[in-house]
Formats: structure tokens, C-alpha cells, sequence
């Protein structure tokens, strides 16, 4: 029989959960391992996956599917492509890496790590989810973990934080329920199948334009787009290290996620339509993100605003329809990832030690904290775009792949990457260069804990920027084939 | 007409519920006051017995009583709702007299009693029946909800209760006046058919709206609404667990029975009562969520949730179709185990601390985190999110809405359900954020029963969400034999 790898990658961390529960609440130690084991499996699963994957095929691969509630023609059913392949293996990554970075927790751990873990499944199974039932129902699972870490475990303002990110993203979810319920009543024979609305394309442009602007409101909000990123700073700012590294990591991918996924395939007369709009918002992220993001005076707001800078190339790589436009978007998704991960983890770390997050409170940290600084230059340089690093890799494809379509939107968000160079070159100058402070003179470097979850992604990054074929490779049959279909090829 | 040739079959389950509340009332007298914990044991085997002799009535469709009493998949279902509610307040009630020094053996009866008047209601077919029915229901719960006699807030909720319940009686009984005046019957399939030939389409809608105002009381249905909170906060809070389902469960029940029997005539007199509805629905959705929100006692937080609810379950009532009755079927599944799930979480935090004010709770998952874990689950389910049941409910409502292009009330639907998130959220804040400001009690005792109870509902939250396919069935085919002819 074959092994069902899918379900193993999702509900390995679950099965973590429950384990965690059993155990006694004064065992933190053994409750670490035991997530830090559970996690690693799910891990190693998805590079597993990685490894038989077939790179040449466009289509659906290790399908697994199973009937769940018939009456309404729900099944379970599951399936990697080339798109849902790179975040699966993005989000068992910085999930593992956020574990390791959680050791520090020292309130509740037993609840904290098996809310954790809870929310890993919840996140790979929107990933896998080729059902729409059951991609709403992980899509949803997800936000109630993600609201208790934030709201017990975040900074001062944490209460108010989690329930703005729960009810903005409720309210995008339950837009996206109305769509997907619409979808399902007019498709012939009713059907929640992804795959088979994708192939069949039953929708009437009126039908498609209106489903298509409940569906964007929910991924929307999730990029996120603006104006309703507004979310996005107060969670960042509060959740603990960790989550702010899976918020940045793979929450936001979601909706970039859903839009690919979702809208395009089986919306897409009416993503024609909306291809203008959707690269002006994309500049409108880009230049107005970066802005925001050189007023920050607290290092985690400016790379939270970093973030909805950068999630705006993704969206016009995403509106371009290119191969290359959506290959870059996609690169842009896993690039930012990893580098943004690294970037709160880094800003994790000195706060740990500093107790502040202001910029201006500190100085010439390059000479008290070496390492430290060699690892938060080289992850800036990766997020403003430095070649040879992967964030340009990513942003380059972008930019090749939508020049050709709109090349006033293109030269003006090209602007972006100026500003997004002086808000950080700017930071890392006031921050690590210069008289160093007396009061940070004993920091800790980097020790090896902090080290294990920043090395790997600080190799990815490299390894990407300088070969970044084989990622490529990986999406790059199932979105020529979504090219192919955008543009009517 | 003749009333001798009764089948006894049909009845009974409401004959089991009855002997149940006597054998207990009997047994109160004999059984000295160390052993009153069989009082609970005997209540809990008459509900037992009786949904099992219930069971029979789901493959079945008759009348006996010359068509006044009707047993059908669809009442049988209902009455499983009803009953199964009755068990689970049972079952986590053992200590109620410990604590507020009140009479087992009545206070069970009594609930027995209410049981078997809603349970009449469900099986009317005739305007006689559902006002036996409803009194025989209402006079119990009016008791009931003023049980804790020595507690001014649960007078005065008996007091209001009982007052407003009244009235709303009245008008109901007026209306149905009306129905009887134009149509020369009482029993519901005859009006119905009668109205296809009437041509007194002002009397009729005048006598339709005056019933329909009476049955919307107990619905919870805004304007009717005003004595929901108050008399939930001052009633005992199992009491209030019992009302939040099968009292409203009963109205919706009526509501559906009538406008099947009515539906064909009051087409072929062109009125249009969905048009009414959605209104109703939606100011109801509307009022319970964001009067909620500012609510600070948990017991009437509650309470504007349950309203809301009714707002919800009267979209599938609007839709009217197949789907829509059997969404509803599903939803009132869902609700049983979630409604009653919070209440009694209240009951245990209250019975510890002394207050059912947002402050007692808070906390409370330091104090007992498989309490608050329980809460949370039935909060989330309550605010409908997946995987848990009722979220469940409100996709199945929802749906239907939308199948039939209720776009208006989906929508207004799913915007009070994130709003609604807000006030559930502020218990799960308090129960799991706060860090300060606990107040001082002794750790949470929770009793066998209430143990049991807890544990039963947060299971069935959680399996009808995560495998709903019996539960739909049920639904399927409680509504398959009724409205299919």
C-alpha cells in the first residue's frame, strides 16, 4: 500500500498535540522534545515529499481521497502540485524552526506547544486541501490557535491584537464561505472539488466577477492587501517570536495561496478583468508598505510593514498571469518565508536581551555582537533585494514577468526597492554601526539554540539566491500550466 | 367524533414522560431524605425509556385523536431534541438541592412535566392541541424559573416569565379565534384547506400575525424577546440550560407545522408571510448579537446569544424547503449539545464562586483547564467555527439560504456571526488572558453527573462537526415522510 504522505505531513504534529496533553504539565523539558520530535517528523515527511515529487508534471500528485459526508458530496481529499508542494515544505520548515525558537516560553508550555502544534496541521491542511469543505474547515481551524497564542502568550497589548486578527480574518473566511457555498449550488452536479471546478470552468463571468470579489476580500485580508492590513502590525507587534515568525511565514501566504489556487483556476474571466486592479493595489503595498516601514521607530513594526511591502510583489507577479510573473511570486512567497522568518527571529533575540525593541535605543551593536550582526545583515540584504541572495531572485522574476504586461505599474513599483534599501540600510546603520552603547556591552552572542533555528534559513537563502533552479523547477509546470489557462494559451 | 378509539402506541412516549414525573412525585413522598439521590436515577430511566419507545415513531406517519395528535419522523426527531435536553439538565443537576436547599423530587417532576407538555406541542395538529400543549409546557417552566423561591432575581424572573408568558398565551388563543372563525375547524390541515377556498384575506393575515405574535415569544424572536434575559439570569441555570433549547426547539416546531399545513392556502390567497419572516430573522440576528456585546453577565450574554440563535434557525424556517427544514433539524442538534454544554459550565463557575459575572470567570483556566477547555469548545461551536458542530449548523442554514438565493439573510448571517465571535470571545479573554484580578474561591468542584454531562457534550460537538453524515440522515429523513406527502 502506499504510504498516505499527505495525511502524514498534516496530522503528524496533531498526533504531537494529543501526546502533549497526556503528559504531565511540570515536564517542559520532555513536553519540548516531544514537540520539537513531532514537528521534525512532519519535516522530514515534506522533504520526503519533495524528494518523489515528479517536477514534470503540472498536475495533482500522492492524491489521497476518501468520502467524508456524502449527503453533501464532501470528501476528504488531498494532493500536492508544484504550488501547494513549496508551501507544505515552507511551513513544516519555519514550523520546526519556530518550535526550536519557542524554548524560551516558560508560561503554560504544555498549552502553549500543543496550541502549536494544533496549528501546524491546521496550516499544512490548507495546503493539501483539494476539497473546499475541507480547505474552509483547516482555513478556519487555524485562527483559533493562532488567537490564544497571540492573546496569552503576546506582548502588553495582546488582548486587543488577537481579537482584531480573529474577527478581520473571520470576516474575510465567512466572505470566502458565501463564495465557495454560491460556487457549490451552481456548479452541475453540486461540488466542493477543487480539481474539478478548476477543469470545468462552469461559471458565467457575471457569476465569476461576484464569487471572485467574496473570495478576494478573504485572501485579502489574509496577504494582506491594502487597506486591510491593518491587522497585520498590531498582531505581529504582540504575538511571541515564534508566531510572529509563522504569521509572517506562512499565514500571509495563504491568501496569496488562495488566489492561485482558488480564483484563478476556476474564476478566470473575471481574474482577466480584475488583473489591472490587483497590480495597482500590488503598488499600492509595495510603496505605501516601505513608506510606513521607514517611519517605524520599533524594529518589529518595521519589518511587519517590511512584509506588507513585500507581499505586494507577490500580488503583482500574481496579476501579471506570466509564467515567469508567477513563478516569481510564488519564489517571492517561499523567499519571504525564510527571510522574514530569520527577521523576527533576529529581532526575537535582541529583544530577549534588551528588553526594547526601539531602534534608536541602540548602537554599534556590530562590535558587542558580531555574529549576531552578521546574521541580521545578511537577511536584510536578502529582504531589500541583494543579488546572489534570494529575496532578488524572486523580486527579478517578478519584474521580467510583469514588465511585459504593465510597464508604468512595474517602473513605478521599482521605487519600492529604493525605499525598501533605505529603510533598512538606515536601521542597520543606526542600530550596528556607530558608538556602541555602555549599557549592551555584556549582551550574549547568539547561542546555539538561536543559532539552529536562524543557520538553515540563512543557507536557504543563500543556496536559493545562487542556485535557484531547483525550487523553480519545483512550480514551474503547474504555473505555466496556470499561465497557460490565465492568458488563453 | 369519537375520542375512544386512542392509539396508544403513538402516545406512548409522552405516557412514559408523564408516569416518569408521577412515579418520581410518588417517590418523593416514600424516599427518606439520605436517599433522594434515587429521585435522579429514576428521572434519568423514564427519559431513557421514553427515547427508546420514541424511537418506533421515526419510520412512522400517523394521527390518532381524530388528526389532533400527529406522529411523524419529523415530531419523533424533534422529540429526541427535546428529551435529550431533559437528560442532560437532569444529569448535571444532582446537587442542585445542595446547594440551594430546593426539593429534588419537585424540581424533577417538574422538568418532566415541561417535557411532556412540549412534546404534545410538537405532535399538534389542531389549534386545541398546541394550546393544551404550550400551557401544559408553560406552567411547569413558570415554576421553574422561579424555583430558587428565596432568591429576589429568580421571583422576579417567575414573575416576568409567568406574566409575559400569559399575555403571549392570550394573544395566541386569540389568534387562533380568528383561524377558527374563518375556517370552521380547528384542526391545522382543515384551515389549511380551507384557506384555498376563503376569500377572507384580511381576517386571515389578521389572525395568521395575531397567532404568530403569541408563537414568536416563545421563539425568542425579536420584539417578543424582552423577557429572554431576564428571566434566564434570574432562573436557576439549568433551568435556563432547558429553556435556551427546548422552548424555543417547541415554538419552531408549531411554526413549521403550521406553515405546512397553511403554505398551499395562503398562496392561492397571494400573501406572502416569508417576506414577515426575513424581517423578523434578521432584526432578531441583529438584536441578539449586538446587544450582547455589551453584556457583562455571562447567564444574559447568553441569553442575547440564544436570541441570535432563533434568528438563525428562523432563516432555515423562511427558506422553507426540504433543505431548510432539515437544516434547522441539524442546527437544533447542534445547539442541544452546545447550549446546554455553556450553561452548565456556568452552573459549576457559579456553584464555585458565586456569580455568573464575566469577573467570576476569570481565570478560570488556572483554576480548572479542562473546565475552561470545555467552555471554549462550546463557545467556539456556539460562534460556529469549524471543525465543531455548530459551525455545522450554520453552514448547513446558510446553504440552504443561499440554494434558495436568500442572499440578504446569508448575509446578514455570517455579519453577525463574526460580531457574535466578539462576545464569545470576551469569556474565552477572560478565562484564558487575564493575569490579574482572579477572584478568591476554592478550587472547582465538579460533581459525577455534571462530569459525565460535560464530557458527553463536548464528545457529540465535537463528532457531529467532525462527522456529521447520521446526523443528517436524521435530518433527511425527518423531513423526507413529512413534507414529502
Amino acid at each position: 500500500m502506499e504510504l498516505p504522505i499527505l495525511t502524514l505531513v498534516t496530522f503528524v504534529p496533531m498526533l504531537g498535540m494529543i501526546v502533549v496533553l497526556l503528559m504531565s504539565n511540570n515536564s517542559e523539558k520532555g513536553i519540548k522534545t516531544v514537540s520539537t520530535v513531532f514537528s521534525g517528523i512532519s519535516l522530514i515527511f515534506s522533504v520526503l515529499l519533495l524528494v518523489k515529487f515528479d517536477r514534470s508534471m503540472a498536475g495533482f500528485q500522492f492524491i489521497e481521497k476518501a468520502p467524508w459526508i456524502p449527503p453533501i458530496n464532501v470528501s476528504y481529499y488531498l494532493g500536492v502540485d508544484g504550488l501547494s508542494i513549496t508551501m507544505v515544505f515552507l511551513t513544516a520548515l519555519l514550523s520546526f524552526v519556530a518550535v526550536i525558537a519557542s524554548y524560551g516560553i516558560m508560561d503554560r508550555v504544555k498549552q502553549y506547544f500543543a496550541l502549536f502544534l494544533l496549528l501546524q496541521t491546521a496550516m499544512t491542511g490548507v495546503f493539501v486541501s483539494l476539497d473546499f469543505f475541507l480547505f474552509y474547515v483547516f482555513w478556519e481551524a487555524m485562527l483559533v490557535p493562532m488567537y490564544f497564542l497571540i492573546g496569552i502568550w503576546g506582548g502588553p497589548n495582546r488582548e486587543y491584537a488577537a481579537i482584531k486578527f480573529f474577527l478581520y480574518t473571520l470576516l474575510g473566511s465567512v466572505a470566502m464561505l458565501l463564495a465557495i457555498l454560491a460556487m457549490y449550488f451552481t456548479s452541475m452536479p453540486h461540488t466542493f472539488d477543487i480539481v474539478q471546478l478548476s477543469a470545468a470552468h462552469p461559471f458565467a463571468p457575471r457569476f465569476q466577477m461576484i464569487v471572485f470579489l467574496a473570495l478576494f476580500l478573504g485572501f485579502a485580508i489574509k496577504v494582506p492587501v491594502f487597506p486591510f492590513h491593518t491587522w497585520l502590525p498590531d498582531a505581529h507587534v504582540e504575538a511571541p517570536t515564534a508566531i510572529s515568525v509563522i504569521l509572517a511565514g506562512v499565514l500571509l501566504k495563504m491568501g496569496a495561496y488562495g488566489i492561485l489556487r482558488i480564483s484563478y483556476p476556476i474564476l478566470p474571466d473575471a481574474a482577466r478583468s480584475f488583473a489591472v486592479p490587483l497590480a495597482i493595489l500590488a503598488v499600492i503595498n509595495i510603496i505605501y508598505g516601505a513608506l510606513v516601514a521607514m517611519a517605524q521607530k520599533d524594529l518589529k513594526k518595521l519589518v511587519a510593514y517590511s512584509s506588507v511591502s513585500h507581499m505586494g510583489y507577490v500580488l503583482l507577479g500574481i496579476a501579471s498571469m506570466t509564467t515567469t510573473g508567477m513563478n516569481g511570486a510564488v519564489m517571492q512567497m517561499f523567499a519571504h518565508g525564510i527571510i522574514t522568518g530569520s527577521l523576527f527571529l533576529l529581532v526575537g533575540v535582541i529583544y530577549d536581551r534588551a528588553h526594547t525593541r526601539d531602534i534608536d535605543a541602540f548602537g554599534g551593536l556590530a562590535i558587542q555582537l558580531p555574529i549576531f550582526t552578521g546574521i541580521m545583515s545578511l537577511a536584510v540584504f536578502a529582504s531589500l533585494g541583494l543579488p546572489g541572495l534570494a529575496g532578488f531572485i524572486a523580486e527579478f522574476m517578478v519584474f521580467v514577468g510583469a514588465f511585459a504586461i504593465f510597464k508604468p505599474i512595474v517602473i513605478i513599483s521599482a521605487v519600492g526597492i529604493v525605499i525598501t534599501a533605505g529603510y533598512f540600510l538606515w536601521m542597520l546603520q543606526r542600530m550596528f554601526l556607530g558608538k556602541a552603547q555602555e549599557k549592551h556591552a555584556g549582551f550574549p552572542d547568539l547561542s546555539a539554540r538561536e543559532l539552529v533555528s536562524l543557520v538553515p534559513l540563512q543557507i536557504l537563502t543563500v543556496a536559493i539566491g545562487v542556485y535557484p533552479w531547483p525550487i523553480i523547477a519545483l512550480m514551474n509546470s503547474s504555473m505555466e500550466a496556470l499561465s497557460h489557462l490565465m492568458r488563453g494559451i | 367524533m369519537s375520542f375512544v378509539n386512542v392509539n396508544f402506541r403513538l402516545i406512548a412516549p409522552e405516557l412514559v414522560v408523564v408516569i416518569a414525573a408521577l412515579v418520581v412525585l410518588v417517590a418523593d413522598l416514600l424516599i427518606s431524605e439520605e436517599r433522594k439521590k434515587v429521585l435522579w436515577w429514576l428521572t434519568l430511566c423514564g427519559i431513557a425509556v421514553a427515547l427508546i419507545v420514541a424511537e418506533r415513531g421515526w419510520f412512522l406517519k400517523a394521527t390518532t385523536l381524530n388528526g389532533a395528535f400527529v406522529s411523524d419522523p419529523f415530531t419523533t426527531t424533534v422529540k429526541f431534541v427535546f428529551l435529550i435536553a431533559a437528560f442532560l439538565v437532569v444529569l448535571t443537576t444532582l446537587d442542585c438541592r445542595l446547594v440551594r436547599r430546593l426539593s429534588l423530587g419537585e424540581y424533577y417532576s417538574l422538568l418532566l412535566f415541561a417535557t411532556f407538555g412540549f412534546m404534545v406541542l410538537a405532535s399538534a395538529g389542531d389549534l386545541i392541541m398546541i394550546f393544551v400543549g404550550l400551557e401544559m409546557a408553560s406552567i411547569p417552566c413558570y415554576i421553574l424559573a422561579g424555583y430558587a423561591y428565596r432568591d429576589a432575581k429568580s421571583n422576579e424572573s417567575g414573575i416576568k416569565y409567568f406574566l409575559l408568558g400569559a399575555f403571549s398565551s392570550a394573544i395566541l388563543l386569540y389568534g387562533m379565534s380568528f383561524l377558527y372563525g374563518v375556517c370552521g375547524s380547528t384542526l391545522l390541515e382543515d384551515i389549511g384547506l380551507a384557506f384555498t377556498k376563503s376569500t377572507q384575506r384580511l381576517l386571515i393575515m389578521g389572525g395568521f400575525g395575531v397567532f404568530l405574535a403569541g408563537l414568536t415569544f416563545k421563539m425568542t424572536i425579536v420584539p417578543f424577546h424582552m423577557w429572554v434575559p431576564d428571566t434566564y439570569e434570574g432562573s436557576p441555570t439549568p433551568v435556563a440550560a432547558f429553556f435556551s433549547v427546548v422552548s424555543k426547539t417547541a415554538g419552531f416546531v408549531v411554526l413549521i407545522r403550521v406553515l405546512a399545513y397553511f403554505r398551499g392556502g395562503f398562496a392561492s390567497l397571494d400573501i406572502d408571510w416569508t417576506y414577515v419572516l426575513s424581517v423578523l430573522s434578521v432584526l432578531t440576528m441583529i438584536v441578539g448579537t449586538v446587544v450582547g456585546v455589551v453584556q457583562t453577565n455571562v447567564k444574559r450574554l447568553l441569553a442575547y446569544s440564544s436570541i441570535a440563535h432563533a434568528g438563525y434557525l428562523l432563516i432555515g424556517v423562511c427558506v422553507g424547503t426540504k433543505a431548510g427544514t432539515e437544516s434547522i433539524v441539524i442546527y437544533l442538534f447542534a445547539y442541544l449539545f452546545m447550549s446546554i454544554g455553556a450553561f452548565s459550565v456556568v452552573t459549576v463557575v457559579s456553584r464555585a464562586s458565586g456569580g455568573e459575572e464575566l469577573s467570576n470567570f476569570v481565570g478560570l483556566n488556572r483554576k480548572s483547564p479542562a473546565l475552561a477547555a470545555a467552555m471554549a469548545v462550546f463557545l467556539l461551536s456556539l460562534a460556529g467555527i469549524p471543525p465543531l458542530a455548530g459551525f455545522l449548523g450554520k453552514f448547513f442554514i446558510f446553504a440552504a439560504a443561499i440554494e434558495e438565493k436568500f442572499y440578504t439573510l446569508a448575509v446578514v448571517g455570517v455579519l453577525t456571526s463574526v460580531v457574535s465571535l466578539f462576545y464569545y470571545c470576551k469569556i474565552l479573554k477572560v478565562m484564558y488572558f487575564a493575569k490579574d484580578q482572579e477572584p478568591e474561591y476554592a478550587p472547582v468542584a465538579i460533581s459525577p453527573g455534571m462530569r459525565v454531562g460535560l464530557i458527553l457534550m463536548s464528545f457529540f460537538t465535537f463528532l457531529l462537526g467532525l462527522y456529521p453524515v447520521p446526523l443528517i440522515e436524521i435530518a433527511r429523513n425527518s423531513v423526507r415522510l413529512w413534507l414529502g406527502g
